[in-house]
């Protein structure tokens, strides 16, 4: 379970998150939507430990984030812009992040088969696509199976054949039970991925609510509707 | 700091397969070798001709490889601070990685050629590999404290010019002018101190002390040797460049644990 309260952030004299209070249940999927700079990746980098709240409280798992880096063994991260040291292969990031968490065995194998990456493991980041390099960091993500999936625009920048991989590796992660929290500016994929909603704006929570409640019978057209009206009234 | 061993190792790996590092390495090998072939093959003179290059080159090219450094691993930096690690040792680990073999270049570079050309004075390397990797390590962590207290590349940039500028061209002219101004007042302390509040003067001062080369010591570095010996000089300026190692690393490290990525 993921628990913020009263957390605030301000960059300079910019307020960009305002009193969140949330409470995402563990085995849960929350996707954060809301309009660019509305503070979405913020609030997953102050999860993180990736930014420091000013005021508030988050627990994961029941740990004050604060007390130790451990709880973040438990989670698994995809940042919205991959980037590698340029001299390292794909296959030698891996084991770094390995070494990093503590993982042993041939944990990313199931993961480089299924996005197709074998091939590119032995190049250096250099030599790799933007989308490759993308792959590599849902492997990094996925590897460890962990408890907690945080995803910044996890989608973006991969070709539709490696999202629909994705997609359906995040589906069974839920129905295996993890908690993802995932940012998203793709409105249509939000059923098949996640449970709940959470709307920010200007850096306040406006909305939260389950999928089911914005569209009942489930159809993209009527939840982006729904969203776009929420967003609208601010 | 097992986290920081890993870490320090794989960003090592990464350092040391960059052609940029081993072209200057090259470069370094390649003027030195040069001047031992061409310009008389007696290490003293050589070291002169070497000093000035370091003085000059060395720390404008650690404070960029500090900044680049920083800036080309933000977001992988971002991503290890995701990990099960305490900021400390990814910083620790991400330095060593990164400072160290940019330090070691002119070292390594140097000792190539004095190993295949001079063959002695090996004391006398011992100096001049010992202040550049200071000069250079203190340098690159400047770049390093920069790029991480500035998030506009352009004020990064304009800082470690501005820093370069004022330590390696400036300097010396305002402290002539001051001494030359202030000549009726008892002025030694203060320019003694003053010594130790330049890097780059202190590497140069290090050198030159182990070198019979009084003419080139300066007025601080002649004041240095009468104050408080030939003997005491050295260790008293290698402590000082050490300072101007430490001090830039402690800044990157605070300025790192409170950073937001």
């Amino acid at each position: 379970m993921i628990v913020l309260h009263r957390v605030c952030k301000r960059f300079g004299g910019q307020r960009v998150l305002e009193e969140i209070s949330v409470t995402i249940p563990a085995a849960r999927s929350v996707a954060v939507v809301g309009p660019n700079a509305a503070g979405k990746s913020t609030l997953l980098k102050c999860i993180l430990g990736l930014v420091r709240v000013d005021s508030g409280q988050i627990w994961v798992g029941g740990v004050s984030i604060e007390q130790t880096p451990e709880y973040r063994r438990r989670i698994g991260y995809m940042p919205q812009q991959p980037r590698f040291p340029e001299n390292l292969t794909a296959a030698e990031i891996i084991e770094l992040v390995k070494q990093v968490r503590g993982l042993s065995g041939a944990v990313e194998e199931p993961y480089v088969e299924r996005f197709a990456l074998a091939r590119e493991l032995d190049k250096p980041v250099r030599a790799l696509s933007g989308g490759t390099r993308q792959k590599l960091s849902a492997v990094l993500a996925l590897m460890g199976e962990p408890e907690i999936l945080v995803l910044d625009e996890p989608t973006a920048g991969l070709d539709p054949v490696t999202a629909q991989s994705f997609k359906a590796e995040l589906r069974a992660r839920r129905t295996a039970g993890a908690t993802v929290l995932l940012t998203t500016h793709i409105v249509s994929e939000l059923p098949e991925l996640v449970d709940e909603v959470l709307v920010l704006l200007e850096g306040r929570v406006v909305l939260h609510e389950p999928i089911a409640a914005l569209a009942t019978d489930g159809s993209p057209a009527v939840l982006e509707e729904a969203l776009v009206q929420r967003i609208r009234r601010g | 700091m097992q986290a920081a061993q890993v870490i320090a190792r794989w960003e090592l790996r990464n350092t040391l397969r960059s052609r940029w590092v081993a072209g200057y390495a090259g470069a370094i090998a390649a003027l030195s070798a040069g001047l031992f072939i061409y310009g008389g093959g007696m290490p003293e003179q050589v070291v002169i001709s070497v000093l000035n290059v370091v003085l000059l080159v060395v720390p404008l090219v650690s404070l960029l490889f500090g900044i680049v450094s920083v800036h080309n691993a933000r977001e992988f930096l971002e991503l290890l601070l995701a990990q099960p690690l305490r900021r400390g040792e990814l910083f620790w680990g991400f330095v060593l990685g990164t400072v160290v073999p940019v330090a070691l270049v002119v070292p390594v570079g140097l000792g190539i050629a004095w190993g295949i050309v001079a063959r002695q004075g090996w004391g006398l390397y011992g100096i001049l590999a010992l202040e550049s990797f200071l000069l250079s390590g203190s340098f690159a962590a400047f770049g390093i404290w920069f790029a991480l207290r500035w998030e506009e590349r352009l004020k990064v940039f304009g800082a470690a010019i501005l820093l370069w500028v004022a330590l390696s061209v400036l300097y010396d002219g305002i402290l002539l002018g001051a001494a030359f101004l202030l000549q009726r007042y008892p002025i030694e302390r203060a320019l003694f101190v003053a010594l130790l509040l330049n890097p780059i003067d202190l590497a140069r001062v290090a050198v030159l002390l182990q070198v019979d080369a009084a003419a080139l010591l300066g007025y601080t570095g002649a004041l240095l040797r009468q104050v408080v010996g030939s003997a005491w000089a050295v260790p008293l300026v290698v402590v000082g460049s050490l300072c101007w190692l430490i001090v830039p690393l402690w800044q990157a490290a605070r300025t790192f644990a409170r950073k937001d990525f």
